[in-house]
């Protein structure tokens, strides 16, 4: 039993109310329907109609994340540019900012 | 014997070094063994030294003196010396263990990579100086010995970068020695001036001095060593050589260098806390700002790669930006009851994080063992090939986003909560670091292990890299059921040996 | 007053961090890191003066004063330590241009 300051923790009552839970949930499950019928068109994703922007597969799952961030995304791909020159100028940045704040405050 | 341990815990694996190449030319299986046993050598000596230190409080040594006690014949500290507290201790245990763990892994890997026995004697040779000097860096207590292991460090490492001999690899070995040779004459700047200062080279001896009183030239000697020692860790502003290098690097490897990120960390934090004594002031926070920006920037660059080890890496950015959180917040806020825990943390969260990491990076040099690829749009349904490795992903996955009830959720609950009480924004950019690493390693899973089975060449894995890698799984699994024990030996001596100056000046002095 | 030595290690620090920074061959910015080397160097020497001092030969120097000595074994570790990092950047930089045909550092392939 780990006790921080505002909590504790202990991974034997994790499990224990884990598994309990577990056990309610299975057994919630077990009062569904029994067969499920596989239709073809279940696992086509929804486009309204429109043609799908990308495709469909595992790596792309996160093609709306990325849509909306875009112009942080695209910043951070100018900056990461893989050019050495780039790399000494972030370094020399960040020594004048530390020399800034330990001296001055 | 004995007392000599610490010298002969950096000696041991730097004769070795030198004497692989010559054992080579005898045969595979004998220099693969002189490998292991020198390692498992340093590693006794290693674990001796930690139970010395755990029953009997701060350890130091001097080299070349009549007696190694010996250490202010005249008053004043002479001579090069090794000063190992509980701190030091923790760090070269995780740097040898996971170093061990690793060749020990490489005995088959390496086979499949190169047929060249010259090439393998090479790489081993570079791989114990690589050990010699990440064990120098966290035994010393001087700060110019300091600087001569930083470099063996950081040129061993460069060559090792470019074992695949193809331009990209060759690229980023010279982005890395570029960006290493300036931090080091940086460090050698800020050195020379505190020199310059009090005439001495000694960190405990500095230290006493700086305590009297700090002047404008220290600050500007702090402000210079810092840097350099933040260059060697990789937080965000001067974090894409790191990428650049763990993409190209075999995959045991990769592990090495991410212990050596946290040797780093503890020469930060020794700078910071036992010899500059910046304890409860602004400076904290300029760690605690890096750590916020290392964790947002690596988790959402992580999700736009397509390089499985380019992904992992900027993951491994993101938690070094845990522990810097922790550390950070034990410096701003270290007269407080939640500083203390803070440290703890983020010092339990570098145990975890070399585990967790170096499990993950171990996997993946496993799919490239079995098909040769490193994309993930040309992998997929690996699971129907290798059930356990499906498994083992899981487990990495799980304790790496911190979630009950495996390791990492320990370390990073006592972040959490002692940084919510500094500032409520702070923990939750830490909550949502998490989350997104989840996401990261779900997207991952999804892409590379179910769908379709995999039909192309799968190359069976040998037992030895299985072996490592449920070892790690098991100590994984065995760390988050007990945590207690961990944190009581281990995590708290070392926190109490960062906070508590007076010990550490009284060792040498 | 800052005497001479200190003004020329400003000037050869700032000058190698401006080549490193701006220059775009692979070949000026290895030099530039040897040159920055040897201003740090020179600083380090330059801090073990004392007025009138002579150099560091105990048996030479019976009641005179004699130059530092600490700073010049960091100095001979520092040379040698150079030599074998800008020897490693030379042969990274002949095996790139082997391998991508040009020296410019902004043709990267790693990126992103």
């Amino acid at each position: 039993m780990i006790v921080t300051g505002l909590g504790s923790w202990s991974p034997l009552i994790f499990l224990l109310c884990f598994a309990t839970i577990s056990i309610i949930v299975f057994f919630i499950r077990c009062l569904g329907e029994k067969e499920c019928i596989k239709e073809k068109e279940k696992t086509v994703l929804f486009f309204s109609g429109n043609p799908p922007p990308i495709e469909n597969r595992a790596t792309n799952i996160y093609w709306g994340f990325f849509e909306a961030m875009g112009r942080y995304y695209r910043r951070m791909k100018r900056i990461h540019s893989g050019v050495v020159n780039d790399y000494v100028y972030w370094f020399v940045f960040v020594v004048v900012v530390i020399m800034c704040v330990v001296i001055f405050l | 014997m004995m007392e000599h341990a610490p010298a002969l815990a950096i000696a041991i694996p730097l004769f070795a070094a030198f004497a692989v190449s010559l054992i080579g030319k005898i045969g595979k299986r004998i220099r693969n063994m002189w490998v292991i046993l020198s390692l498992i050598l340093t590693e006794l000596l290693v674990i001796y030294l930690n139970y010395e230190i755990l029953t009997n409080g701060i350890h130091t040594y001097a080299l070349g003196a009549a007696l190694p006690s010996l250490i202010s014949p005249g008053g004043f500290p002479v001579r090069i010396i090794l000063e190992i507290d509980a701190v030091n201790a923790l760090v070269s245990f995780i740097v040898i263990s996971i170093t061990l763990a690793a060749v020990v892994y490489c005995w088959r890997f390496m086979q499949a990579i190169s047929k060249d026995r010259e090439h393998i004697d090479r790489f081993y040779s570079l791989l114990l100086l690589f050990t010699a000097g990440m064990i120098g860096m966290s035994f010393t207590g001087d700060f110019f010995t300091l600087f001569v292991f930083l470099e063996l460090t950081s040129v061993s490492s460069a060559a090792l970068v470019s074992f695949f001999r193809d331009g990209e690899s060759f690229e980023a070995a010279f982005k890395y020695m570029i960006i290493s040779a300036i931090g080091a004459l940086f460090l050698l700047l800020g050195i020379g001036i505190l020199y310059s200062q009090y005439g001495l080279l000694n960190m405990a001896a500095i230290a006493k001095e700086i305590m009297l009183h700090m002047s404008f030239l220290d600050k500007v000697s702090l402000s210079l060593i810092v840097s350099a020692i933040l260059l060697k860790i990789g937080p965000v502003p001067l974090h894409m050589w790191k990428v650049d290098i763990y993409q190209k690097l075999p995959a045991p490897l990769v592990a090495v260098c991410i212990t050596s990120s946290l040797v780093g960390i503890y020469v930060l934090s020794r700078i910071l806390f036992s010899v500059f004594f910046v304890m409860g002031s602004l400076s904290g926070w300029i760690i605690i700002i890096l750590g916020v920006l290392s964790i947002f920037v690596g988790v959402t660059m992580s999700l736009l790669q397509k390089n499985l080890k380019r992904m992992m890496a900027y993951a491994a950015i993101a938690e070094i930006g845990y522990v810097m959180l922790g550390i950070g917040t034990g410096l701003a806020a270290a007269s407080k009851d939640f500083g203390f825990i803070a440290l703890s943390g983020g010092i339990l969260h570098t145990l975890n994080d070399a585990l967790n990491m170096g499990l993950l990076f171990l996997i993946t040099g496993a799919i490239f063992y079995a098909t040769k690829k490193t994309d993930i749009r040309d992998l997929g349904g690996l699971a129907h090939r290798s059930a356990s490795l499906s498994a083992l992903f899981i487990i990495g996955m799980l304790a790496v986003s911190g979630l009950p009830p495996f390791n990492g959720f320990v370390s990073k609950l006592m972040i959490y909560e002692s940084v919510f009480c500094l500032n409520p924004l702070l923990a939750v950019v830490g909550i949502l670091g998490s989350i997104l690493m989840l996401a990261i390693f779900a997207k991952v899973f999804v892409s590379v292990f179910l769908g379709t089975p995999y039909r192309r060449k799968f190359k069976k894995m040998p037992a030895s890299m299985m072996a490592v890698m449920w070892i790690i799984a098991l100590f994984i699994l065995f760390l988050g059921m007990f945590p207690e024990m961990a944190i009581n030996n281990l995590v708290t001596p070392a926190a109490d040996a960062l906070i508590n100056h007076e010990a550490y000046m009284g060792g040498v002095i | 007053m800052i005497s001479l030595p200190f003004i020329a290690v400003i000037i050869l620090v700032s000058m190698a961090l401006f080549a490193i920074i701006f220059k775009r061959n692979l070949i000026k910015i290895v030099m530039a890191v040897h040159i920055m080397g040897s201003g740090v160097n020179l600083f380090l020497i330059s801090l073990g003066y004392t007025e009138g001092g002579i150099a560091p030969i105990f048996t030479n120097a019976p009641g005179m004063q004699m130059v530092l000595p600490t700073p010049q074994a960091l100095v001979l570790t520092s040379i040698v330590i150079n030599i074998a990092v800008v020897a490693l950047m030379l042969s990274f930089a002949i095996a790139i241009y082997a391998r991508y045909g040009t020296f410019d550092t902004t043709k990267v392939r790693l990126k992103g």
